[in-house]
């Protein structure tokens, strides 16, 4: 008998034990047994170590047991059968955490089960280990006899007596609560340890190494106990101070403090320039459904230095070129009502005017080309239409009579009111999102969250001060109601105008003699003029007849084509009034129906101001919470010892160790944290004299939401802010959802980038270790020996076996490693893929 | 209806070649005396004929004007007092505004009775100018000639004589054909117009008459329900 105190590998050489270089973990489920309430801290501690493993299915709990209620048969069927499942080996072949899918030569299926029962709670000692007895037998037959199972038990507390019932598992193992040598070990040291031996013997060699040992001793092996400890990454605490550090970055540009004059005069600027950009899109917009031919919106839109415009209060100008005239369509019913079948000729005023249009020639044709163009454009739109108006002067025209058509006219304006009312809803609510509330990048980041809720009261302000429009360089004024009375009133006050105009043309022309009335008096001016030429001259009679007659003929002919082409002046003059009668207060719909969705858009803003101040409030809070969050957690979260784990933390990489504005080369090489303060840390020197450093994580959680930010919105915001602010805008603000929510997808977004960011893979359990002063230069292996002291275990007839798990042999080779002076001389090593290190210490109770 | 008749009389008697009036001008009546001694003394008295064409064209004027103007105007008496609305003759005939309201163009509408006026004026100022020179060949020139004669010698008398004698062969000849045609047409055309005017301001407040009739006609009585 060979005490445990001893190192007992006498007989084993060092070399015939050698770790993996690559540990290919076996899917492993584990039992617990005993009371539940007893297992859900242990499960939580494993599941936060073993977080990925579980994510991939390869560890697996299943549901706490009851030594006292019978084997629930089904349900661990229900549980093994997902790991047997050929699409689950698939998956962890394409993962390369194994490189062969299970067959049934070389490649057998091998499965882990760790059963835990706790025994330290509960009353079933008597009967436990037939109940374990059954237990193994239905994971064996359940799992078939081709698969490879292996069977671990873990008792908690003392082990029962008849072994011998519990052939079925091996190894094992259990962790009493009297340590070797009689010491009292209290519940959280057992869990501690019961949490290191299921991490390691689910995710290690440590298994194998227990076989290869007791294999090696070539004697029956009935109990192990075992003792753990673990020098582990905490990653949580890590994470806890790297979320509000990240939450809080982006908080932090909403919250900046009140702003200057200069801000304020440009916000002033800016608000002004969106109302009225607002006022004259809805305009344009309306423009091409609004009942006008040939109108055009003029809205004096500069193109500044810096790509903006610079928009001027609009204007609806009259056709090409100001002052020609805006008409009513020949094709809307009000005209139809008005004129009849000539509404077309009363209305469309602007073809007469394009004839008056130049030709245009391109300066590099030839001569004669040119001479061809100015002919053909002669031809046809001075000879022809010469000689159209020249014969237009004598053409009839019917003069409308408004008479009896107030009823219909009252309802027309109604319907074109209506039909206004509809075009605006379409339009509107885009406008009322690009124009009003659009995010600025270069204005409202200068001063945050502040600048949007100034903007926006300024952006208000101006609508309710200006005029909607300007027609003819005077604003119009908008209908005061929009009555069924008020179309009949502003009916009867048209037509009446209109009347009165149409009267004082008729009397012009009625002033004017027609055809018949210039032969008649003339007629009467040919015998004196006959006799007037003869007295001068004395020619023949009938040769001064004739040449009198000529004189009166042209006479009359000149005279006659003067007055006509008066007449038509005054006609044009009367179309002009009754088109400007009509489009005014066409207009005055217009600019009633605009200033009501001005109005409109005047109280949604004010709500989505008190929205933004609300949500101001709730992210300075927020912005406060991170604050205290990230102190508490540098605060309470230091590298310490807690039993048997000992906790490493590092906020290096994760919060960096120098903060430096991105310009220059590192604008280039981190474009979106242009002009930003980025957290940074050195990196590795590449002799050249130049500091490489790299990001820290939380700048690059913040530069990655700019690039997202950007990339989601085609360029137009580089910045996450603007762009979480402009969709916020248009999807929640403007439609009353809650701030709360907003300000929820803002947390998620900081979760999920904080999530992105953490790279737990670059905590190197090895470097982190070094840099604690506990357990630096090889003190971490005195530290791992002296905690994983085992729990239980008899002195005679025993054996002690170390194992030393750790992620890499290769570190071992190091002055840290194996041969430092802390090094326990029986350890082996033991490869585990996960990034702790571990020491596992057993000792072997033989038959 | 007044231009109407001037018109018809004008292309009746003075259409230039084919008129009227310079066969009846040149007619004056002829008178036979039986004398005991000689066969008979014929002869025609003076002015008759052009008296005779002055009575010809302003008595077909005033027939044509009067009988449709009397006419028209006595329906439309009758019509406004049977509050009937009435059209009046030229309305019917479609020249109401031509004869009623119109007065533009300026020129064609008053080149008659411009020309008129010029006629008329330039036949009396050369009536004026031919009587006043030859009073002066036969009664002032004579005296002049002998005073000339002795304070300058004989050569200056003939050449004035000669000058007055071409000035007013100069008058004789600008005369035109037949001035009193000239004449009558001129004074009947200022009549007519002037007639004209009279006429245009009577139809127009005939006109008013009516439109006030028709208003009134188409006015409806409102009744105002006593108080209860």
């Amino acid at each position: 008998m060979t005490s445990p105190s001893q190192n007992d590998f006498s007989g084993l050489d060092e070399r015939d034990w050698q770790p993996s270089k690559v540990y290919q973990p076996i899917p492993a489920l584990i039992i617990p047994c005993g009371e539940p309430a007893r297992f859900d801290e242990l499960k939580r501690a494993v599941h936060n170590r073993l977080n990925r493993y579980e994510s991939d299915g390869i560890i697996r709990w299943m549901t706490t047991l009851k030594p006292s209620d019978p084997l629930p048969q089904e349900k661990i069927a229900n549980c093994i059968a997902p790991m047997m499942d050929l699409e689950f080996w698939q998956a962890m072949l394409n993962r390369g955490q194994i490189k062969y899918i299970p067959d049934a030569i070389d490649h057998p299926m091998q499965l882990r089960f760790v059963v835990i029962c706790d025994l330290l709670i509960g009353d079933y000692r008597e009967k436990v280990a037939e109940w374990l007895s059954r237990l193994a037998e239905i994971i064996k037959s359940t799992a078939g006899e081709r698969v490879k199972c292996s069977i671990m038990l873990l008792v908690l507390g003392s082990p029962p007596s008849d072994a011998g019932k519990l052939s079925g598992y091996w190894p094992r193992f259990y962790i009493a609560d009297k340590a070797l040598g009689e010491a009292q070990v209290g519940s959280e040291r057992i869990n501690e340890v019961c949490q290191n031996i299921i991490t390691y013997s689910t995710l290690s060699e440590f298994i194998s190494f227990i076989d290869y040992f007791v294999d090696d001793k070539k004697k029956p092996a009935r109990w192990i106990a075992l003792g753990a400890s673990a020098i582990l990454v905490d990653e949580q605490a890590i994470k806890n101070r790297l979320e509000p550090e990240i939450l809080k970055d982006l908080l932090e540009p909403f919250t900046r403090g009140p702003l200057t004059d200069i801000q304020k005069d440009l916000l002033s600027r800016e608000a002004m320039q969106k109302a009225r950009r607002y006022r004259g899109k809805l305009l344009i917009n309306m423009g091409d459904t609004a009942p006008f031919s040939g109108w055009k919106i003029a809205i004096n839109n500069k193109k500044l230095d810096h790509g903006k415009e610079e928009w001027d209060e609009p204007a609806v100008v009259k056709n090409e070129q100001e002052g020609e005239g805006c008409y009513l369509s020949p094709a809307v019913p009000l005209a139809g009502i008005l004129f009849g079948d000539d509404a077309a000729w009363w209305l469309d005023v602007k073809k007469e005017k394009d004839q008056e249009k130049k030709p245009n020639i391109n300066p590099t044709l030839k001569l004669y080309e040119k001479l061809f163009i100015k002919l053909k454009f002669w031809w046809q739109h001075v000879f022809l239409n010469s000689i159209h108006r020249f014969l237009n002067l004598f053409h009839p025209i019917s003069i409308p009579d408004f008479q009896d058509k107030e009823e219909n006219l009252a309802q027309a304006y109604q319907e074109l009111y209506a039909d206004v009312q509809r075009k605006l809803d379409e339009i509107e609510e885009s406008e009322f999102k690009e124009d009003l509330l659009s995010v600025d990048p270069l204005v409202h980041w200068a001063a945050g969250l502040q600048a949007i809720i100034f903007s926006i009261q300024e952006i208000a302000k101006t609508l309710k001060e200006s005029p909607v429009f300007t027609y003819s360089k005077k604003g119009v004024h908008p209908a005061p109601f929009v009555s069924e009375e008020y179309f009949t009133a502003s009916v009867q006050e048209d037509i009446g105008f209109f009347e009165g105009e149409i009267r004082r043309y008729r009397r012009f022309q009625r002033s004017l003699l027609t055809w018949k009335g210039f032969i008649l008096k003339l007629v009467v001016a040919w015998p004196l003029l006959t006799e007037l030429i003869n007295i001068l001259t004395h020619w023949p009679q009938i040769r001064a007849a004739l040449v009198s007659l000529g004189i009166l003929i042209v006479l009359g002919l000149i005279e006659l084509i003067i007055w006509r082409v008066r007449d038509r002046q005054k006609l044009m003059e009367l179309r002009s009034l009754i088109n400007d009668g009509f489009t005014r207060r066409v207009l005055s719909l217009l600019a009633k129906s605009l200033n009501g969705r001005v109005l409109q858009a005047e109280v949604r803003l004010y709500s989505i101001q008190r929205s933004i101040v609300e949500f101001s409030g709730l992210l300075a809070a927020e912005y406060q919470q991170a604050q205290v969050d990230c102190d508490r957690s540098a605060q309470e979260t230091v590298p310490a010892a807690e039993g048997t784990l000992f906790w490493l933390t590092d906020y290096t990489k994760a919060l960096g160790t120098d903060k430096i504005l991105v310009e220059g080369i590192y604008a280039e090489k981190w474009k979106p944290l242009v002009n930003e303060v980025a957290s940074v840390l050195n990196g590795t020197d590449h002799g050249d004299g130049h500091d490489h450093l790299i990001l820290s994580w939380k700048s690059e959680a913040r530069r990655k939401a700019n690039a997202d930010a950007s990339q989601n919105n085609e360029g137009k915001f580089d910045k996450y802010e603007s762009c979480f602010l402009d969709k916020a805008f248009k999807e929640s603000f403007a439609f009353g959802k809650s701030v709360r929510r907003v300000l929820d997808d803002l947390k998620q977004t900081s979760q999920r980038n904080a999530n992105d960011a953490f790279r737990f893979d670059e905590l190197l359990i090895y470097v982190l270790a070094e840099q604690n002063q506990t357990l630096q230069t090889g003190l971490k292996w005195k530290w791992l020996y002296q905690s994983a002291h085992p729990l239980g275990g008899v002195t005679t007839n025993s054996s002690l076996a170390t194992a030393i798990i750790a992620p890499g042999s290769e570190v071992l080779s190091l002055g840290t490693g194996q041969n430092n002076e802390y090094w326990p001389m029986d350890a082996r090593v033991v490869t585990c893929p996960i990034n702790e290190i571990g020491c596992i210490r057993a000792v072997v109770e033989w038959d | 209806m007044a231009w109407i008749s001037l018109v018809i009389v004008a292309l009746l008697f003075f259409a230039p070649g084919v008129g009227l009036g310079s066969k009846v001008v040149v007619s004056d009546i002829p008178v036979s005396l039986p004398l005991p001694f000689v066969s008979s003394f014929a002869f025609r008295i003076p002015f008759t004929g052009p008296l005779r064409l002055f009575l010809e064209c302003t008595g077909t004027w005033l027939v044509l004007w009067l009988i449709p103007f009397l006419l028209d105007r006595r329906q439309g008496e009758i019509e406004l007092k049977e509050r009937k609305s009435y059209k009046f003759l030229l309305q019917r005939i479609g020249l109401w505004d031509d004869l009623v309201n119109a007065f533009r163009p300026y020129i064609t509408n008053q080149l008659a009775t411009t020309l008129a006026k010029i006629l008329l004026g330039f036949m009396l100022i050369r009536a004026v100018l031919i009587y006043i020179l030859q009073a002066i060949l036969d009664s002032i020139v004579p005296h002049l000639a002998d005073w000339l004669a002795s304070q300058f010698g004989s050569q200056f008398a003939p050449l004035i004589s000669a000058a007055i004698t071409q000035g007013l062969q100069f008058l004789l000849r600008l005369g035109p054909d037949n001035g009193a045609v000239v004449i009558i047409l001129c004074l009947l055309v200022l009549i007519a117009n002037r007639t004209f005017h009279w006429e245009q301001e009577f139809w127009q407040g005939f006109h008013l008459r009516v439109k006030l009739v028709e208003r009134k006609t188409s006015q409806r009585d409102i009744t105002i329900p006593a108080t209860q």
